[in-house]
């Protein structure tokens, strides 16, 4: 494992390296996207990989940070680090207060939940301003950022960031909270009569994955420069972090890494070139993914290195 | 004075009563078995115990100790747990890692203590040779023990064993026999439910009949096999002879 970790530094080294070459922006825009995919799909698996809770409401946190740090600079005149910060402080706090009482639902009824949360929280930020007559949200007009710094910039921001939560997973994997969440899984009732505090350790997953994706929505904000709520309260962002961690593998470390990865360039590479048919075309790779490989890439190659073991 | 005292516990489930004014008493380190039909409220009365279900009557005292109100895992932490009848390991960790979970959170240590203390566990249960292997790819008998070995890992004073015996062959059902009669010399205290009178005669040093909800009789293994009302109730025969 060691050697593997030494390996993952050179990449992000490598990565960090990357602007020297002075490539076009359209380069820099690519992989910035795919360390924001790598750091959604990561924080997602967070809870609903390793507790077995699929959350469906993510992107409500996502569309919490981005308005959060779209509003702290705009309206508060605050820094952008800080106000990212504070993004991900309030995602964290409002999912403790959610997770309390949807963490006690189980399966499908955990996911129905979450769901109806982001869409009650995107319908807040429609309306807000019309029914409270002022002009916070500014509904669905959007709010425009002020005029972000150069591609790098936010390369590097991004990569710092993904790099932090996947390392940050890598940490869990290992340790003790890991453990529980783990156990969380397999069998929730055991867990309790091992000793473990169940409902404290899902929700504490849970504010962390959602002050993560939290803070990724509020960089999210200042490299966009326009937000609204129909696009970064979209269900479709929540899929994709779905997607891209079962297809890399939900559970493991660098699964949604992989996932990530692939399907963003997927995403580029084939949606460019066949606009129409490239949604079915992923569907396609995410049926055969799903019916051949379902513990996904890395799921599906370390279950493999366990059968040549033997 | 004992260290588990059961005082008048009743369990409704609807208008079933599940338990309905069970009494008794656990001394330290005393290996007592409870019988009864199925559906006697055996399991329920496990369950009420260990903080699963919340009773409606009466109380659960650890050490003299109310422990009714607190959640499960305080009370595996206060000092009861339980091995399951229904196993229900986490599957895709290994056996030692299963072992190691309830070190570390039931009894608090970090991970490096747990794991030299699972691997005495493991010793202690003879399961050292699946240590490595995924919990869902052991057999039936290695999975109960590794039940019995979390509830050995969470340090819990008493234990309540679930049928841990059920369906093991005569060399397997003397070992766990053994393995019961060490843990008390360890210092545990025991509670088992069983089917199978042999283990129940083999170690138990008192017994509690179950029936519908109710307790019907305590006494010797020996005595509760000739109460009349237990031959009714559980047993068909007289199955021991004086």
């Amino acid at each position: 494992m060691k050697g593997k970790a030494y390996l993952w530094l050179i990449v992000v080294a490598l990565l960090a390296l990357f602007p020297l070459v002075e490539a076009e922006g359209y380069y820099y825009r690519i992989l910035s996207m795919i360390f924001l995919w790598i750091g959604l799909s990561s924080a997602w698996n967070l809870t609903s990989g390793f507790t077995g809770y699929i959350d469906f409401g993510s992107v409500g946190y996502f569309g919490i940070g981005n308005y959060a740090t779209a509003l702290l600079m705009t309206k508060g005149g605050i820094n952008f680090f800080l106000a990212i910060i504070i993004s991900g402080l309030m995602s964290g706090l409002i999912a403790l207060l959610i997770g309390k009482y949807t963490m006690k639902l189980r399966g499908a009824y955990f996911g129905i939940a979450t769901l109806a949360f982001a869409e009650a929280v995107k319908q807040i930020v429609f309306e807000f301003d019309r029914t409270f007559k002022t002009t916070l949200f500014e509904g669905s007009h959007g709010i425009t950022l002020p005029i972000a710094p150069g591609e790098s910039f936010f390369y590097y921001t991004f990569l710092a960031t993904a790099s932090i939560i996947v390392f940050l997973v890598y940490i869990i994997n290992g340790h003790k909270f890991g453990y529980a969440l783990k156990a969380i899984k397999e069998a929730e009732d055991s867990a309790e009569l091992a000793g473990i505090n169940t409902r404290r350790y899902k929700v504490l997953a849970y504010a962390l994955t959602s002050s993560l994706i939290g803070v990724l929505g509020g960089i999210n904000a200042y490299w966009l420069t326009y937000i609204s709520p129909s696009d970064v309260f979209s269900v479709i962002h929540t899929i994709h972090m779905i997607i891209m961690t079962l297809f890399g593998g939900i559970g493991t470390v660098f699964g949604p890494v992989f996932g990530a990865t692939l399907l963003s360039l997927a995403n580029e590479v084939i949606g460019a070139k066949l606009l129409y048919t490239y949604l079915l075309i992923l569907g396609i790779i995410i049926i055969v993914v799903i019916i051949f490989l379902p513990r996904g890439i890395v799921g599906s190659v370390s279950s493999m290195k366990r059968l040549l073991k033997k | 004075m004992s260290i588990l005292t059961i005082n008048g516990l009743v369990k409704k489930f609807g208008a079933l009563k599940a338990l309905n004014e069970v009494s008794f008493d656990v001394q330290e380190t005393e290996i007592v078995g409870i019988i009864g039909p199925n559906g006697a409220g055996k399991t329920t009365l496990f369950n009420v115990i260990v903080g699963i279900y919340k009773p409606d009557g009466g109380d659960v005292l650890l050490n003299g100790k109310s422990v009714k109100n607190l959640m499960p895992h305080d009370i595996c932490r206060a000092g009861i747990t339980k091995t399951a009848q229904i196993v229900h390991p986490f599957l895709t960790l290994t056996v030692k890692e299963n072992i190691l979970i309830a070190l570390m959170f039931g009894q608090n240590l970090s991970k490096k203590e747990s794991s030299i203390k699972a691997d005495e566990i493991m010793e202690f249960l003879n399961i050292t040779d699946v240590k490595d292997l995924p919990s869902a790819s052991i057999s039936l008998p290695k999975r109960r023990k590794l039940e019995l070995g979390r509830a050995l890992g969470t340090g819990a004073k008493v234990i309540l064993m679930d049928e841990n015996l059920a369906g093991l062959n005569a060399r397997e059902l003397d070992e766990g026999m053994d393995i019961i009669r060490e843990l008390k010399k360890g210092g545990k205290t025991l509670v088992i439910v069983e089917h199978i009178m042999k283990a129940i005669t083999g170690v138990c040093e008192r017994t509690i009949v179950l029936n519908y909800g109710e307790k019907i009789a305590e006494g010797t293994p020996m005595d509760v096999c000739n109460d009349e009302r237990v031959v009714t109730a559980y047993l068909g025969e007289r199955i021991c002879s004086v």
